[in-house]
């Protein structure tokens, strides 16, 4: 397998909400957990297709269109998923992030992660 | 449940490029609350699809190639027509006027082809359709000092357009994938070219040599 790129911290955010919502990932629905993800920032329903059709240039996801629906005035909708490419990218950023997290901890000690924590819980409440 | 008016939603959907025009159109569609929202929702999302579907469908050594060729139809013009124009305060610019506006209308074009219509006459569409708006800014820009000379104009859109197809012709503007994946591809421009397609380079490039000859014999 190629090594992948690595990934900007919105792609690792769009790829995150594509993995979580599965089989539902689509234009409307990855843009709204992106903004779950993404907050405070507001996302813009256009930066999320910029970088869907970055990460699939880079064969980190595909995508397919689905049936019409009446819901959406009888258009399809643009399905997408991870591909291998993309998975292992995304848990290299993971893991990426642990170890900062690992490091930040490791020297300003476990009070201050915890105070962190509570700070993260507070913004996105 | 609340819909956007369809006279709106048919204008704005015309500004989205067909190839992605379904399903931007169709999230938009599910997103609706109010008409003034719908309205700048598409507003704000166009200029993102439309700079993603340029990224998508130009490659920048093809794009630059047919700067260059451009460029250099209407100042071979000029070099063999009227040779003030090289010598001239604006003359570069007056003649990199028209060359601009031909390739920003290739730039567009290939952005909102429909990956639809599979014509082999496709690539040539734009530059006609460039040329044809170069023409419209020199009338729209009579009387200034930024146009060309008609004989000028007329040799430089000629070689350009011939140039500019052949060039098309041999390296096809991407519709349906990623320009760089096309230039990944490891099969060579050949096996692309029809045999439609490698006729008309033949006849493009003895008009061309024709064109030149005749020019030449002219001075």
């Amino acid at each position: 397998m190629p090594k992948p790129d690595s990934l900007g911290q919105f792609e690792q955010v769009v790829m995150t909400a594509i993995l979580s919502l599965r089989e539902d990932a689509y234009g409307v629905t990855i843009h709204s957990k992106v903004q779950d993800l993404a907050k405070p920032k507001a996302v813009s329903l256009g930066a999320i297709y910029v970088t869907l059709d970055r990460l699939e240039d880079k064969g980190m996801v595909s995508s397919w269109l689905s049936d019409p629906t009446p819901e959406r005035g009888g258009r399809a909708k643009r399905c997408y998923r991870l591909e291998a490419l993309g998975e292992q990218a995304l848990q290299e950023s993971a893991a990426t992030a642990k170890r900062i997290w690992d490091a930040v901890t490791e020297v300003l000690g476990k009070d201050w992660s915890k105070e962190w924590g509570k700070g993260w819980g507070k913004q996105v409440s | 449940m609340a819909t956007p008016p369809k006279p709106i939603e048919h204008l704005l959907g015309f500004l989205i490029p067909p190839a992605c025009r379904e399903e931007v159109l169709g999230d938009l569609h599910e997103r609706f609350l109010s008409t003034p929202r719908y309205v700048m929702d598409v507003l704000t999302t166009i200029p993102f699809v439309l700079i993603s579907r340029i990224r998508r469908t130009t490659d920048a050594v093809v794009f630059l190639m047919e700067a260059i060729v451009l460029f250099s139809s209407y100042f071979a013009a000029a070099s063999l027509l009227d040779h003030n124009l090289l010598t001239d305060a604006l003359g570069l610019f007056r003649l990199g006027l028209p060359a601009g506006i031909v390739l920003l209308t290739l730039l567009f074009a290939d952005a909102y082809a429909n990956p639809r219509n599979r014509s082999p006459l496709k690539p040539l569409l734009g530059p006609a359709l460039g040329v044809a708006l170069a023409w419209l800014s020199q009338a729209v820009l009579t009387g200034t000092e930024l146009t060309l000379p008609r004989f000028a104009m007329i040799a430089g859109s000629s070689l350009a357009l011939l140039l500019v197809s052949v060039l098309r012709l041999l390296f096809a503007p991407a519709i349906n994938v990623p320009a760089h994946w096309q230039k990944q591809s490891v099969v060579s421009f050949r096996i692309h070219l029809s045999g439609a397609a490698l006729r008309i380079a033949a006849v493009a490039i003895v008009i061309i040599v024709l064109i030149v000859y005749q020019l030449g014999k002219r001075n």
